[in-house]
């Protein structure tokens, strides 16, 4: 049976057996467009979590403090019998939900429906929040639409890659593959980021900047293309605006100040842009580097500035390509799992759109604003939001800032969770519903190049669970929502009514491999987007100063170290799945990456445990001594629930998204005996 | 038409660049040449010589075998995909690789699901005519790793596992070490699984003909095929 993977955003086709209904194996296709017949450890081998013994299997009631067993209409009762006294009594925007990234695109669709017509209310979200939201963000006002551009397989047509904030090695293992070899013929590969990745040590150009300078490095790169005559003059007069404005404040930026701040040499810097700027096809691929800062959004637009100066959009070989980092984090979004935009990128604020949505869903949709997932937080401890619906989120390990998010949780009269397993946010959960996971349920995910495809129900689900779609219909039904029985054909039919890139898409037409969004009502699908124009008219350059990220100015000097978080490939975010495999033999724990000189300076050595605290609080993390970052900072992972890594991370955020600044923390470090050193 | 070659003295136009053996399977039909060291996702090696057709310059004129999988078509060449000298020189090269493995296909993980046995099978082996000799039977297996495994004493040296390290993952972990028949697949520096610089993304594996790279779950055994 073939399948999606469901461990990253590059959605490698799985062909899975089954033997006595039971995942014995899974290989790669060689049909598929997508991997060729490759795929890393975790979709080809990490897939015993499935039926692992930890699997919840009976819906949970909190009673008297204590999480009890309970049946499905127990617990739908409980809900709905709560929802509707919490909305009667505090209206519907005490309510907020939070969909799942790793769920399809029709369980998404039903979530936000229940949240937009059920319970009236648009403080719905999910954790695209907290990755790529300021690339949707950035890349809508350049482009004006908050999706990667081209293909994967234009990697075969390009002449030059700019790789910036992303480390595909670990976290697109396919994408790496593609991008290695690439890279290893000798082709331009331009690398920005702080730490000496793989791919890094076999690029042309690294610019390890110093991390949260961003910002400051593509200005400097802007900067030697406008002034060095490479402009694209045709492309930026016949498709573009914003430009002579944008030129002169690019032109005036001081680049002595720059360079120092980025601490990255400017000849370096110059080789690498006019190196893209002169490649006659040049593309970018960009990941939470970007993103995952005060100044995201910005980034991004900047990014989006380097492609429209050079003319690097709308053909083959080109293009601006956020690496999604989960396998449904692009249709979460399309999906309208985001406060302000409803399923289809359609704005909430616009009373005419909300007509429209009114007479679709056949219920009082709400206009305008709508919580994000930090402000549900901020919303919380103020005591304002009451209930929280959880589809597969563990806030409590991944989110920034651990003890703001465990507050917020503690203080809600409500918090539902659908889980496969009892995360950490689960301890704080009122009703634990037992959700199934991706190879027990069908309907579509969307990859990283807009690509819907088929995921495909390869075993029942186990006993006593139920698919996140079921689970939407029942409680749709459940508050007097008449919503059909959950089938992929007629829920992808719903959705191509509501969704405009959907138009032409159906079950059937899927086929093997899939169809690029948008999708014409004849079902031809989409391969590059903005050939012949933007989706906005005319693509709009953005200028942006550097600035520094507050929490470098508020606890930079006590704090002198920079700690920035990333992932390992071995595991997957907050591991609740790869934990449960054999991956854990491979990769055991967590380790903090420090440099030489660092580690001397406090008499760390290899192996020892490290103390790292930051204003919210400490870890202690296992020592990994290397080069592979600068003196000054450190970096690590936050796979391991042992580890609480997000104790210290800061509530700071993408100054437009809303996206956490994870990738930048202010720490001390000193050398500890560690809490965990017995485990060692 | 453009170029054109004869296959089995039929006309066919021929594509820019393509080889003998992808010019043959388009025509033809996809199992007429039998196969070891070609795989779909890998460049054109040339290893076992499995593949081998007689190409002549005129019509059953003076012909010279030649390896299919990495000879690019040669046009107005006349390709004999299955001359009675082209069978027994494949049927002479399987009999030579069985020298040196281990015949125990029956309790053999890839039993019926064996690109080895198929091949064999294709060209007509009854029996192996040569007596034993030297052989790497006694290789022993490496059951370090949580997934990837290997039997070493299966190999038959075709390379695919190298070329899928390298050309598809990129990580070049495998290697071939030493020369003629002490040639050897080394992972690192010549280390188990567990110690090489394997990322476990199982690309040998699926690229292995036999089962001399495998994985814990038997990816390649029949039932595991049967998708």
């Amino acid at each position: 049976m073939r399948t999606i993977c469901t461990y990253c955003g590059v959605g490698c086709n799985l062909d899975v057996t089954v033997v006595d209904g039971k995942v014995k194996s899974i290989q790669a296709p060689f049909d598929a467009e997508v991997n060729q017949g490759h795929t890393c450890l975790k979709g080809r081998y990490a897939f015993s979590f499935y039926n692992h013994t930890d699997r919840l299997t009976t819906p949970l009631i909190r009673k008297n403090g204590k999480l009890e067993p309970a049946s499905w209409d127990e617990a739908y009762d409980y809900i709905a019998d709560k929802l509707t006294t919490i909305k009667a009594k505090h209206g519907p925007d005490s309510i907020s939900g939070i969909s799942s990234a790793r769920c399809t695109n029709e369980e998404n669709y039903l979530m936000q429906k229940f949240f937009r017509a059920v319970i009236g209310t648009n403080n719905i979200d999910s954790c695209a929040r907290v990755c790529h939201s300021p690339t949707a963000m950035g890349m809508q006002r350049a482009f004006g639409t908050g999706a990667a551009t081209n293909s994967v397989i234009d990697l075969n047509y390009t002449n030059a890659i700019m790789v910036i904030g992303a480390n595909p090695t670990n976290a697109h293992p396919m994408t790496r593959a593609k991008l290695k070899q690439f890279a290893m013929k000798g082709k331009t590969t331009i690398v920005i980021d702080p730490r000496r990745t793989e791919l890094a040590r076999y690029a042309t150009y690294h610019l390890q900047l110093k991390p949260g300078t961003n910002v400051a490095l593509l200005n400097m790169m802007l900067y030697y293309i406008a002034s060095s005559g490479l402009e694209d003059k045709k492309f930026i007069e016949s498709r573009t605006e914003g430009y002579d404005e944008f030129k002169k404040q690019i032109l005036n930026i001081d680049i002595d100040q720059m360079e120092k701040i980025t601490g990255v040499d400017r000849n370096l810097v110059k080789s690498a842009a006019l190196a893209y700027a002169k490649a006659p096809n040049a593309m970018s691929y960009h990941g939470l580097g970007v993103t995952e800062h005060s100044q995201g959004s910005y980034t991004v637009m900047l990014i989006s500035d380097l492609a429209m100066i050079t003319g690097n959009i709308g053909r083959r070989g080109v293009g601006v390509n956020p690496l999604r980092g989960q396998n449904n984090v692009q249709g979460a979004a399309d999906m309208g799992c985001q406060p302000h935009q409803g399923a289809g990128y359609l704005d909430s604020y616009d009373p005419e759109i909300n007509k429209l949505y009114e007479s679709f869903y056949g219920r009082k949709i709400p206009v305008g604003k709508g919580l994000k997932i930090p402000e549900m937080y901020d919303s919380s401890i103020a005591g304002n939001l009451k209930a929280m619906w959880l589809m597969g989120e563990d806030l409590v390990q991944t989110d920034p800032n651990t003890s703001v998010v465990i507050a917020a949780m503690k203080n809600l009269e409500l918090l539902v969770v659908q889980e496969i397993f009892m995360t950490e946010t689960c301890h704080y959960a009122h009703v634990i519903l037992p959700a199934a996971t991706f190879f027990e349920k069908s309907g579509t995910f969307t990859n990283g190049e807009r690509r819907i495809q088929k995921v495909q129900k390869v075993v029942e689900p186990i006993a006593g669970t139920k698919s996140d779609g079921d689970i939407m219909v029942d409680i749709l039904n459940k508050m007097g929502y008449p919503q059909p029985p959950f089938e992929p054909d007629t829920m992808l039919q719903e959705i191509s009514k509501i969704v405009p890139f959907f138009a032409g898409v159906t079950w059937e037409n899927l086929g093997e491999n899939g169809k690029q969004w948008p999708v014409k009502p004849d079902g031809t699908d989409t391969e590059i987007l903005h050939v012949d124009t933007f989706k906005r008219g005319l693509g709009k350059f953005h200028y942006f100063d550097w600035k520094e990220s507050e929490e470098l100015v508020k606890n930079g000097k006590q704090y002198p170290y920079i700690i920035t978080t990333n992932r390992e490939l071995e595991h997957y975010n907050a591991g609740t799945m790869t934990r449960r495999t054999g991956n854990v033999d491979i990769l055991t724990e967590d380790v903090i990456l420090i440099h030489p000189d660092d580690a001397a300076s406090h008499f760390i050595e290899q192996g020892d445990m490290v103390c790292v605290e930051s204003p919210r609080g400490k870890v202690d993390i296992k020592a990994r001594i290397t080069d592979e970052v600068k003196p000054g900072v450190l970096s690590t992972t936050f796979h391991f629930p042992e580890l609480t890594l997000n104790i210290i991370t800061s509530s700071e955020r993408d100054s437009e998204a809303m996206c956490p600044e994870y990738k930048i923390v202010a720490v001390n470090i000193r050398k500890s005996k560690g809490k965990y050193k017995e485990k060692v | 038409m453009g170029k054109t070659a004869f296959i089995n003295d039929q006309l066919f136009e021929i594509k820019d660049g393509e080889t003998i053996l992808s010019f043959v399977r388009r025509h033809i039909g996809k199992d007429i040449v039998p196969t070891l060291c070609d795989a779909p996702n890998l460049d054109p090696f040339g290893a076992c010589r499995v593949c081998s057709v007689d190409v002549a310059l005129v019509k059953d004129g003076p012909a010279k075998a030649q390896a299919s999988c990495h000879t690019p078509v040669m046009a107005g060449s006349f390709i004999y995909t299955d001359s009675e000298r082209i069978k027994r020189l494949r049927k002479n090269i399987i009999e030579l690789v069985l020298t040196d493995h281990p015949l125990d296909c029956l309790t053999c993980e890839v039993n019926n699901n064996c690109e080895l046995q198929t091949v064999a099978a294709n060209v007509g082996i009854r029996d192996v005519r040569y007596p034993d000799g030297k052989n790497h039977l006694d290789k022993k297996k490496d059951l370090s790793h949580p997934y990837m495994t290997s039997d070493f004493s299966k190999c038959i040296n075709c390379g695919r596992c190298v070329r899928a390290c390298d050309e598809v993952q990129g990580e070049m972990v495998l290697s071939m070490a030493g020369r003629g028949f002490d040639s050897y697949i080394v992972k690192s520096y010549n280390d188990t699984f567990s110690e090489s610089d394997c990322v476990s993304c199982g690309a040998c594996a699926q690229a292995c003909p036999t089962s001399a790279i495998s994985d814990v779950f038997e990816s390649k055994s029949v039932v595991a095929d049967k998708k």
